[in-house]
């Protein structure tokens, strides 16, 4: 019961720390001095406002939740640096004259609902596969300003987002394959896995070894093929029957 | 005492018996060399169409999807609590088998449950009731030790065969609507998708065997769509 109190308190605070308003604002374009803001910079600067209010507001809660420490570890890693990424875009925000959203999404809110009611090892799973689909959300959105983006603050913003995000996807899929391995956060790490470019920006499995008996192969001939074959032999055995019977009748 | 007069019969009889019984050894031996290389030139399934990754038209179908008031499914976040599978019905191959989660292994291959009866989920994707991504299921079709696995015959399903997923609070339902093969080695990354409208993968092995390394060839991939009798605490 403590614990979920200070969820909520802990939601509760992120909601109210920008601007202390409640729900959120969208992204208003910047004014003079503020540069160009297409309407895909905005997006994306409400976007990554929202993931980091939501991922600083779970992390925090499986910091203290999660049964493992390794979880617990990277939650803590997690949420301290998207604390300090959306302090930078905060300042760029304020550079840009664009009023950030000062709180999680809806869905986002939701999800720190379900990750407050869920506990043991149920709330492990669900707190990992929140961050695994989070950050690959994420990535897609920042890579999608990265190619479509026009304000160059905020490519650059981008840019210098995107290898810590994919280093938290690394992270919390090897603690998804094993919630018990340690892992080795390093979000401003040089080498981001080479996974940019697959479906939904994730890991995909390079393959599927599912079997070693072999059974499988010899009953994969057609049933037509299994019937034609033995009438082909049927025939030929009643043929050499048949000749042995001619060979000996005259005898 | 033996007749004198049998081993001249046993001669005979062996002489004239000996052409055809050769010629029928023969014809099982022809017959025997067809299947051997029948078997390895597997028949590839590809039957029905594969559920598009993204495409406007699909991006509706997701929007109309139904969703589950204990489990909601949230803008590119996960159905969380009770929705992580269970169990998988697949009743026109008799198959009914538990479902572990699954992770990938150190080299990156999805990790198969040792046990062939027993299916595995992928956690890294998509759960059943997420609006979007691949729900992948991955099964053993045999092993050395046990023979024949839960996925054995899948390479039999077909376009329509209703698929029952149970989660530890309902059950989602879905429809086969493509069966594929592809080379192991070139097996589509967008197979696990994340993205695009929501899909069940149930993935197992087919095609040629080696026995020397004691593997087949191919993946053997069939598709399904939840179907329309999703509906809220439907089970």
């Amino acid at each position: 019961m403590k614990v979920k109190m200070a969820a909520v308190s802990l939601l509760g605070s992120v909601v109210l720390a920008t601007t202390g308003a409640g729900f959120a604002a969208a992204a208003q374009p910047g004014g003079p001095g503020g540069g160009q803001l297409s309407q895909q910079d905005q997006t994306f600067m409400t976007q990554n406002a929202q993931t980091d209010l939501a991922e600083t507001t779970v992390g925090q809660l499986a910091a203290q939740r999660a049964t493992t420490a390794p979880i617990r570890q990277a939650a803590q890693t997690i949420a301290s640096d998207h604390q300090q990424v959306l302090s930078k875009l905060q300042d760029l925000g304020r550079n840009l004259h664009v009023t950030l959203p000062n709180s999680p999404d809806t869905s986002q809110q939701q999800l720190a609902q379900q990750l407050n009611a869920a506990s043991g090892t149920d709330f492990d799973q669900a707190y990992l596969q929140a961050m695994v689909q989070g950050h690959q959300t994420s990535i897609n959105q920042t890579q999608q300003e990265i190619q479509s983006g026009s304000n160059p603050q905020m490519i650059d913003f981008a840019k210098s987002y995107l290898p810590g995000a994919q280093k938290h996807l690394q992270m919390v899929q090897q603690l998804s394959a094993n919630p018990s391995a340690s892992t080795s956060p390093s979000p401003n790490a040089n080498n981001p896995p080479s996974n940019a470019g697959t479906p939904g920006g994730a890991n995909p499995p390079s393959g599927v070894n599912a079997g070693s008996g072999g059974q499988a192969a010899t009953s994969q001939m057609p049933p037509e093929l299994i019937a034609a074959l033995a009438g082909g032999g049927g025939l030929l055995v009643s043929i050499s029957g048949a000749a042995l019977l001619a060979r000996r009748r005259p005898q | 005492m033996t007749p004198p007069c049998q081993p001249r019969r046993v001669t005979t009889w062996t002489r004239q018996a000996l052409p055809g019984l050769g010629l029928t050894v023969g014809l099982g031996l022809l017959a025997t060399a067809g299947i051997e290389s029948i078997t390895s030139v597997p028949v590839t399934p590809q039957i029905g169409t594969v559920p598009a990754v993204q495409t406007p038209a699909t991006a509706d179908l997701t929007r109309q999807l139904p969703s589950r008031p204990e489990t909601p499914a949230v803008l590119g976040l996960p159905a969380l609590t009770g929705s992580i599978p269970r169990h998988l019905a697949l009743p026109s191959l008799q198959v009914n088998a538990p479902i572990v989660p699954v992770g990938l292994q150190p080299g990156g291959d999805l990790t198969v449950p040792d046990d062939p009866h027993v299916l595995g989920w992928w956690q890294g994707g998509a759960r059943p009731g997420s609006r979007q991504g691949s729900v992948v299921i991955d099964g053993h079709v045999d092993t050395a030790v046990h023979g024949p696995g839960a996925l054995f015959s899948l390479r039999q399903v077909r376009p329509g065969d209703p698929v029952v997923l149970s989660t530890t609070h309902g059950s989602w339902h879905y429809l086969i609507v493509a069966l594929r093969s592809y080379p192991k080695v070139t097996l589509p990354a967008e197979v696990f998708t994340s993205t695009g409208p929501p899909r069940l993968v149930i993935i197992t092995c087919g095609g040629a065997f080696n026995p020397t390394t004691r593997q087949y060839a191919d993946n053997i991939i069939a598709y399904a769509i939840p179907a329309s009798t999703n509906l809220p605490g439907h089970s």
